[in-house]
């Protein structure tokens, strides 16, 4: 195969494999980020890594949980770069930058306690969690994504369900706290018209 | 599920963990049976196993994020630049993503040029102007394409300073190319720089690079620490004010600092502290029960960080960029410190540099400010993790030995019995189950299949209160005869003729390959390592297998990851200095790389 020949393929490889996942990729690593520009830019990496290694796949069958494991690693890089270099506790924005408009209404679509408890627990874990739970990979799969044995994977999986469950109780009390709360401040406040007769 | 039933696990443990699998799959007839007995018993296991359900539909309702309408036009133009640079380096674009991406590598190269001297260079190395390119590209090899994955060591600079480096390799030169790897391309845009200034014992990273653990060396006899360093990638960050590291010129690259932000570097010089000596309180018992005051024999002094900080000068390192000692003035002895899976722990065991007690395990949360031991006999070593629990192992014996400074060992050699094993948790430090008898250093497998292990006679080394294997051999067994049996079976399948005293076992996360570093009789940690297939049905080195590596001289310290293994060559190797070499795999096809040789002795990042 000549070097024209085989970059053709490559071509149409990638583009495949684009038409077919790119929403699932973006997807995924919008989850694990909560940042839509950050995560079309991982997206766009990691199909330029596939296209760079695709002669690594030894089984075109097995090409999406190749994806994956390209994009998770991709993530993983970012989380790195967040610790590493920002030291800063992420709070679901990226690069010191504004949040668009449409990050902010898809945070609100976003921000009930489960997506809050999400980002609660080690990334691995939420790693493990999106990729079973709303990928659908099988154990197998998210074993050579996570690059573990199939048994710590189900071991990290059982660990995952075990964080969420704790992490969204937690958030659910703080919710249930935070609106007692309110509603005795409201109870504290006097009635509007004698609050402005009030004033001197 | 494929559930061991002599998992040390409660059965509330067992139970959740076998709800979350039914969530995946169904479970063996068996496993349903017992699960649905237990919950029908069980109110609070009942009631996580209906937790695990409901969130997963919770999850499942969460709205599905649509990717912007551009992403093809933007991911297109990447491909264009990428098979444009193809062979070369990805260029500068438009884009600032790509943009960025080339400025990292050409950065990451510059940096491994000014900070260490010494580096895996890729395949156009000379075309981003570096004072001293290292090999080129032969040009008549094409580069074996793997599965990218990083690999990792420390070099020292010239000036005597340690520096450690990551980088990708998703190609290698093929065949057994040790002789001119130049050929194999690395993507250079994953260093990882961490400045130490001696050459430590090893570097452990953990499961996510977030952070490492660097064992000093122990050879003075105030013992050394074990530093928890976070990584510090000198590839610029993603913060739009930072300023990139790679707008340095490259021909400062040779005259340079061996720090890529000069002023924020620290030096890193643990003092030690008599506070900071494993006292402990002398159990009378080698038991794996922790005191019920364990007295805390690490440190929590937070120090400088050793490293060079890729935060722009200017900006004030945040208070988590410090290293932190997690112990101090001890020597580590046993299986190499390592991290659990899960990157929650980090497990090791050390004796007092004084001497005056043997060694124990300790444990460190991430998180913590030290260390703490689980062990208190002064006579257990740490050998691996076995997923969340530890496997230790210390000599048994005919009657309760005392192990204490003021009535050291060794009692009688008659009161010796043989190597037992004990698995332990991290977090109470209880044992689980029963002790493995003839067993020492035990590694399990991923798949918890098979295992390698010791088994022979210990001698005690009365200068360091430590056992230490005497005659015997590496072997490996089913590892559920091990448990079921609690200790060696006697079909253990022999890995060699020869004895061997001191030794390095670890799986590939397959388990279709053994990494297996055993010392030469001379010491001085010089030794030869074998990557061995091994017959899953058997747990035999498999003969008929390709034999990737054989014999390789190689420094104690070797990591092995899927498709690849990475080792310290010696010094005086064709006469040249010590090298990081990587040998790469996918199916029978295999290749490798390696850096160009060092001042002095590198140190594979495991």
């Amino acid at each position: 195969m000549t070097d024209g020949s085989a970059r053709t393929a490559a071509d149409a490889f990638i583009e495949e494999l684009f038409a077919l996942h790119q929403s699932e990729i973006y997807a995924y690593l919008y989850r694990m980020v909560r940042d839509p520009e950050l995560a079309a830019d991982m997206t766009q990496d990691a199909f330029v890594k596939a296209y760079r290694n695709h002669a690594s796949l030894e089984d075109p069958t097995h090409a999406r949980a190749w994806l994956y494991q390209i994009a998770h690693r991709v993530a993983l890089d970012e989380f790195r770069r967040r610790k590493i270099v920002r030291f800063m506790p992420w709070t679901g924005e990226s690069h010191g930058s504004a949040p668009s408009a449409e990050h902010l209404a898809m945070d609100a679509r976003l921000s009930a306690p489960l997506q809050r408890a999400l980002d609660r627990i080690p990334e691995r874990q939420r790693a493990a969690l999106l990729l079973a739970e709303l990928h659908d990979l099988t154990g197998l799969e998210l074993a050579a994504v996570l690059g573990v044995s199939h048994v710590a994977a189900r071991a990290l999986l059982t660990r995952a369900r075990e964080s969420l469950r704790q992490a969204l109780a937690a958030e659910r009390a703080a919710e249930a706290e935070a609106e007692a709360e309110a509603s005795s401040a409201a109870r504290r406040l006097p009635p509007t018209g004698r609050s402005g007769a009030a004033r001197p | 599920m494929n559930f061991r039933h002599n998992d040390p696990q409660t059965p509330h443990e067992r139970a959740r963990a076998l709800a979350s699998d039914r969530l995946d799959g169904p479970l063996a007839a068996a496993d349903a049976l017992w699960l649905d007995d237990h919950l029908a018993t069980c109110d609070a296991c009942r009631a996580v196993a209906a937790d695990f359900a409901a969130n997963r539909e919770l999850m499942r309702a969460l709205p599905v994020p649509e990717p912007p309408r551009d992403l093809w036009a933007r991911t297109s133009v990447a491909l264009d630049r990428e098979r444009s640079s193809l062979p070369a380096p990805v260029p500068a674009a438009r884009n600032p993503r790509i943009r960025r991406e080339a400025l990292v590598g050409i950065a990451a190269v510059l940096i491994v040029g000014i900070l260490a001297g010494r580096s895996l260079l890729p395949s156009g190395g000379a075309d981003v102007g570096l004072g001293s390119p290292g090999p080129q590209p032969t040009g008549g090899a094409t580069p074996l394409a793997v599965a990218p994955g990083d690999v990792g060591w420390a070099a020292p600079g010239a000036d005597g300073q340690y520096t450690v480096n990551l980088a990708e390799v998703d190609s290698v030169c093929p065949g057994d190319a040790a002789a001119a790897p130049a050929c194999a391309p690395l993507d250079a845009g994953a260093q990882t720089i961490v400045s130490l200034n001696s050459r430590p014992a090893s570097i452990i990273l953990a499961p996510q690079a977030e952070q490492a653990a660097v064992v000093e060396s122990s050879a003075s006899t105030t013992g050394g620490s074990i530093l928890v360093v976070p990584i510090d990638r000198s590839r610029p960050g993603p913060t739009p004010s930072a300023t990139p590291a790679a707008t340095r010129p490259a021909s400062a690259a040779p005259s340079e600092s061996p720090s890529p932000t000069p002023g924020t570097s620290a030096e890193t010089s643990p003092t030690p502290t008599e506070s900071a000596s494993p006292e402990g309180s002398p159990s009378p018992t080698a038991s794996a029960e922790p005191s019920a005051t364990p007295e805390p024999t690490a440190t929590a002094e937070p120090t400088a960080s050793p490293s060079a900080s890729p935060i722009p000068t200017g900006t004030p390192a945040p208070t988590a960029a410090a290293t932190l000692a997690i112990i101090k003035d001890v020597i580590v002895v046993g299986g190499e410190a390592s991290y659990s899976p899960d990157g929650e722990w980090l497990a090791f065991s050390a004796r007092p540099a004084d001497g005056s007690a043997g060694p124990d395990v300790y444990v460190w949360h991430v998180g913590d400010e030290s260390a703490r031991p689980i062990t208190n006999d002064h006579g257990t070593i740490f050998s691996d993790w076995l997923e969340g629990r530890i496997l230790a192992s210390r000599a048994g014996s005919a009657k309760s030995v005392v192990y204490d400074a003021a009535s050291p060992f060794p009692a009688s050699p008659g009161d010796v019995g043989p190597p037992v094993s004990v698995i332990l948790d991290p977090t109470t430090g209880k044992q689980h189950g029963g002790r493995l008898v003839n067993v020492w250093r035990p590694v399990v497998d991923p798949d918890g299949r098979w295992v390698v292990y010791w088994t022979g006679s210990l001698t005690l080394d009365a200068a360091t209160k430590s056992w230490l294997p005497s005659d015997g051999r590496l072997v490996t067994a089913r590892w559920d005869d091990v448990v079921n049996g609690k200790g060696s079976p006697s079909d253990a399948q022999p890995l060699g003729e020869d004895q061997v005293h001191d030794w390095e076992a670890r799986w590939d996360p397959t388990g279709r390959y053994l990494g297996l570093w055993t010392a030469d009789p001379a010491g001085a940690g010089l030794g030869r390592l074998n990557l061995l297939p091994i017959d899953r049905s058997t747990g035999r080195v498999d003969a008929s297998g390709k034999r990737l590596l054989q014999d390789a001289p190689a420094l104690a310290g070797f990591a092995i990851s899927d498709g690849r293994i990475a080792w310290a060559t010696p010094p005086g190797q064709d006469g040249e200095g010590s090298r990081l070499s990587v040998l790469a795999w996918k199916g029978p096809d295999a290749g490798r790389t390696r850096s160009e040789p060092a001042l002095e002795d590198v140190v594979v990042v495991r």
